[in-house]
């Protein structure tokens, strides 16, 4: 079983900027949620953004690469806080927020595709320049003797597509776990379904990705 | 030799590739005009109602409607139960009049002689009950009895049997509502 320590910062403040959760912390860190959902049940709406601004790059994040359109991505991370905050009156805390709110999202954006049927409409989200000092570019750059800023274009497009050839549950556990960094439970306890489930869904679609991206595995 | 050679083949991965992609991320006006939006439409969203549909729907889902429909029909049930063997109790005879059903119990272990209810008001008896006995006009007759005065009854139908019949079929009502 792999473990993962990670650190919370805290500013005076309370905001909380890209929080990770400890092992021995992670009680900590839902109670320091659910203190936060308490107040807002209590009538102070105004602590509703302590939680935004925690989990809203995360749930963008998750969205972005389930649509690969960045508007959309935007809209429907939107739509997803309003829903929790409509619901957090309703919220009880068997859960923890964080996958409360990975749930609405996960559920909102699979209804929001299924409408939008077959159609894609890609609209990439900027790359941050630390990927050209990346170890991983550097192999790929080095290999291909394109120029790099192609290479990220070209990559981008590559990952994208191959993303949303899976299909939605597949795509859905990748991207929680390559990606967001969940591990095989926390997948399991957000998508409802078992372990097992998650870990052969996560082993069929690495399978896929490695035929649609062969060219650049090394 | 051959780590090496296992080594350059893993190089590059899928999972590698796939962690590329937390590289694609928004800057900070992004979230800025993010935020701002965030809070117009949440703003917007605490004017607007819901559909109608959509509320009942709500209102139907909560506890407090669900619990209240189950105790209503609870209630109703013990009413039925309550109510029903009552009407057994009361019964129109051929004549037109209503008879009242007696429920009471009659111990018919040691009787030696059945005592008859007073029909006329409460009993509507379907045989006359009669009586032979041997009575004392028989000792001017020259012999003596042989056996004790007593009353031998000759009827087809009683009334202790009636009353036992309708208690059972009252009991039977009551087995019936219990059931529904």
């Amino acid at each position: 079983m792999k473990y993962t320590l990670f650190i919370l910062t805290v500013s005076s403040t309370e905001s909380v900027s890209n929080p990770t959760f400890s092992v021995e912390g992670e009680v900590s860190e839902r109670d320091l949620d659910w203190g936060i959902v308490q107040r807002v049940q209590a009538g102070k709406v105004g602590a509703f953004d302590l939680l935004v601004q925690k989990y809203r790059e995360h749930i963008f994040s998750v969205i972005y690469n389930m649509t690969s359109n960045r508007e959309d991505a935007s809209d429907l991370t939107q739509e997803v806080f309003i829903k929790a905050f409509q619901a957090i009156g309703r919220f009880k805390g068997k859960s923890s927020f964080f996958t409360w709110i990975y749930r609405i999202a996960i559920n909102h954006t699979m209804t929001f595709l299924k409408k939008r049927n077959r159609r894609r409409f890609i609209s990439y989200e900027k790359i941050d320049e630390e990927v050209s000092r990346n170890e991983i570019f550097e192999h790929l750059t080095a290999k291909s003797r394109s120029e790099k800023g192609v290479l990220v274009r070209e990559l981008q497009e590559k990952l994208n597509d191959a993303l949303q050839k899976l299909s939605h549950k597949h795509r859905t556990v990748v991207i929680l776990h390559e990606i967001q960094g969940l591990e095989h439970s926390e997948i399991a306890e957000i998508t409802k379904v078992s372990v097992g489930t998650v870990r052969s869904r996560l082993h069929y679609a690495k399978q896929q990705l490695q035929s649609y991206l062969q060219s650049y595995i090394i | 030799m051959a780590d090496t050679h296992n080594t350059e083949k893993e190089l590059v991965k899928v999972e590698d590739l796939l962690r590329l992609k937390r590289l694609e991320r928004p800057d900070q006006d992004f979230w800025s005009s993010f935020d701002c939006e965030l809070h117009q439409r949440m703003l917007q969203a605490l004017v607007k109602k819901d559909p109608w549909f959509v509320q009942i729907s709500r209102v139907l889902s909560g506890r407090f409607v669900q619990t209240t429909a189950l105790g209503a029909a609870a209630a109703v049930l013990l009413a039925m139960m309550i109510l029903r063997p009552a009407s057994v109790d009361t019964v129109q005879s051929k004549a037109g009049t209503f008879v009242t059903v007696q429920s009471t119990e009659i111990d018919l272990s040691n009787q030696n002689e059945i005592i008859i209810p007073d029909t006329d008001n409460v009993w509507v008896a379907d045989y006359q009950i009669e009586a032979i006995s041997a009575n004392s006009s028989s000792y001017g007759l020259g012999y003596t009895r042989d056996y004790s005065h007593d009353r031998i009854e000759v009827t087809a139908y009683d009334s202790a049997a009636y009353i036992v019949d309708t208690a059972s079929f009252a009991s039977t009502s009551v087995a019936a509502g219990l059931v529904y």
